[in-house]
């Protein structure tokens, strides 16, 4: 089991991951853009985030900027959800620290455990920190 | 040509040589005056000796600002992050070194300091066998570029706004189909099975069109890494491997000979090549039937082959095999999807990485596409800088 | 008759070259006489020489402003086409 924070702001797809994650045993906290998950992480420290580039507010890169400038000691492994492959958006994502990127389209919910679950296992060992904020899908 | 009565020339009391001589310099001036686009002449030393109106409009200079001046400090070439090209990157310098003319997409910075886009042309100008100095033709193409960059927002904007619906589809097709959303009925899984397999398409329709509309208009991006080959073809196999069991196709890979598999290359666009060619030759191989891909590593390049079992091409389709919307007529009977863009994309991608692709093919017999990368697609750094001058 | 590697003409274009052009100068001069000379660099003749120096002394002309550079350098190149123009003298001549 390992915490994962899930940030697309497309509100099927934010809840379709929650509910396969959950499914896989999973805690998951989620946020529909930049900025929302810059406060959860203020109380859940996840193993692993799974981070759209696209989205308004504040995107995924402008995120992982933001991310590193609060000098967090956190491990997480951060997974690039997209649809932009090749795009320049994902080259500068690797350079600020992404572990891999997933084309979105072409994920099924099976691929998505696996690469989630393999990603996890190179990762060090689970820590324990706080509860998510239970968020709901605005309509 | 005898002279007419009442065509005496206006100055008659000159001689016909120098009157002829005088007559054709004005043609000239005229002529060079009249080009529409930007055109500099300089002499043997480099030297502005002519400019026309268009040039002059577009530089923002006059013509006694420029002639006279040495061309390559009056006219500063840049990049487009505003950055100075070395002179002997230039295209006149390099229409010296070849002797032919140069064409080339290059900024000039005008008088006032902004850059303009200029389609530039420079050729050493000829006379009795020597070269005695050259002429730049240009013109703006500032428009074009931002048509250029309008059509590549548009793609990426198209590319996130078209998958992201797909994407959705794709997810909860498969969410209830795999149990995540509860237990289903036979019956339910397969009309989902089916909505899947018509979403898998739809979506790499769109991956085709968009990658063809970038490849059209340049947009493609060449990132080198370096790469294994062998590497590649195993990813390409495992995800392609439930398709080729689907139809009991053997499919597998191999490295043949000793030599190095490794290359650098663009490691998405060589795994797109290769999942295109074996995608095709696992749809057009019947049931039962063999596909593989050889690794051969040889000195300058790596070559690829991807051979198949399957119905062939007829003799009389293939040379329009790399055809937009091709499909062979054998191949249309047996198996109706399809767009006939898969292989004018894989050419594409092949060329912009300064491959080779051909085939050879026969109804009896099958398929073999191959295709080959050079071993460094980096292209060679421009002639260091004459520092010493 | 082909004519026969001429390493000492072509190095001395280089090294004159080198002079001017820096490390560049070799691959400079390769692509001068492989472009407008449509042979092998060693295969260069004096009489190559003098067709070449137009085409370097217009490429340098665009390289500096400084014409007297160019002119010293082409002087140089000159000398040492006179030079390897010059019938050679044999050893022990009876």
């Amino acid at each position: 089991m390992a915490r994962i924070l899930v940030v697309e702001d497309d509100q099927d797809l934010n809840n379709a991951y929650c509910i396969i994650l959950r499914h896989d045993g999973h805690e998951v906290a989620n946020a529909f853009d930049g900025r929302e998950a810059l406060e959860q992480l203020k109380d859940f420290t996840p193993d692993l985030i799974l981070l759209d580039l696209l989205m308004p507010v504040m995107g995924g890169l402008e995120f992982m900027q933001q991310w590193g400038k609060l000098g967090s000691s956190s491990e997480a492994k951060v997974l690039i959800f997209t649809n932009m492959e090749n795009s320049p958006e994902v080259v500068e994502a690797y350079k600020l620290g992404a572990h891999r990127c997933i084309i979105k389209s072409w994920t099924a919910p099976h691929n998505l455990s696996k690469v989630v679950n393999d990603s996890l296992r190179s990762s060090p060992d689970v820590k324990k920190g706080k509860s998510p904020r239970p968020k709901t899908p605005a309509r | 040509m005898p002279r007419m009565p009442g065509n005496e020339p206006p100055f008659s009391g000159l001689s016909s040589s120098v009157l002829t001589s005088h007559g054709q310099r004005a043609e000239d001036e005229a002529l060079f005056t009249s080009i529409g686009d930007g055109a500099i002449a300089t002499d043997a030393f480099g030297r502005i000796t002519r400019v026309n109106p268009a040039a002059q409009q577009l530089l923002g200079y006059t013509e006694e600002e420029l002639v006279g001046s040495w061309l390559p400090k009056k006219l500063v070439s840049v990049t487009a992050e505003d950055k100075p090209i070395n002179l002997i990157d230039r295209p006149i310098t390099r229409a010296f070194l070849t002797g032919k003319p140069i064409s080339e997409k290059i900024y000039y910075r005008r008088k006032d300091g902004q850059k303009i886009a200029l389609a530039l042309n420079a050729s050493p100008i000829i006379l009795k066998g020597r070269p005695v100095g050259a002429i730049e033709v240009f013109r703006d193409i500032t428009k074009e570029k931002e048509i250029d960059r309008m059509k590549s927002e548009f793609i990426s904007l198209a590319s996130h706004q078209l998958r992201t619906p797909l994407s959705a589809i794709k997810t909860y097709t498969h969410m209830l189909s795999d149990g995540y959303l509860g237990k289903l009925t036979a019956a339910q899984k397969k009309s989902l099975g089916t909505i899947i397999s018509a979403s898998d398409r739809m979506n790499e329709l769109i991956s085709t069109l968009l990658n063809i509309t970038r490849m059209e208009s340049g947009a493609i991006e060449v990132a080198p890494k370096r790469l294994r080959m062998d590497k590649i073809a195993e990813d390409v196999i495992k995800e392609l491997a439930l398709v080729a069991k689907n139809k009991s196709i053997d499919l597998s890979s191999a490295v043949k000979g000793k030599g190095d598999p490794c290359i650098k290359s663009d490691p998405l666009i060589v795994k797109e090549v290769m999942t295109n060619l074996v995608s095709n030759a696992i749809k057009y191989t019947p049931e039962g039937g063999q596909v593989r891909l050889r690794i051969r590593p040889r000195a300058a390049n790596v070559v690829v082959d991807i051979i198949d079992s399957g119905w062939g091409i007829p003799k009389y389709s293939q040379d329009q095999v790399f055809s937009k919307f091709f499909r062979a007529q054998n191949i249309i009977k047996r198996e109706t999807t399809g767009t006939g863009l898969g292989l004018y994309l894989v050419k594409g991608l092949i060329d912009a990485l300064g491959g080779r692709i051909w085939f050879v093919s026969d109804e009896e017999n099958g398929t073999i596409f191959s295709f080959s990368l050079p071993r460094d697609a980096v292209p060679p750094k421009p002639n260091e800088q004459a520092k010493y001058l | 008759m082909p004519a026969l590697p001429n390493y000492s003409l072509y190095e001395g274009v280089v090294r004159i070259t080198r002079v001017y052009l820096g490390p560049a100068a070799g691959r400079f001069i390769d692509r001068q006489v492989e472009n407008h000379l449509h042979k092998a660099p060693a295969e260069l003749t004096p009489a190559d020489l003098m067709v070449l120096i137009d085409w370097l002394k217009i490429s340098v002309s665009h390289l500096t402003e400084d014409s007297e550079i160019v002119e010293e350098y082409v002087s140089e190149l000159h000398k040492l086409a006179d030079e390897q123009a010059k019938p050679k003298r044999g050893k022990g001549k009876s």
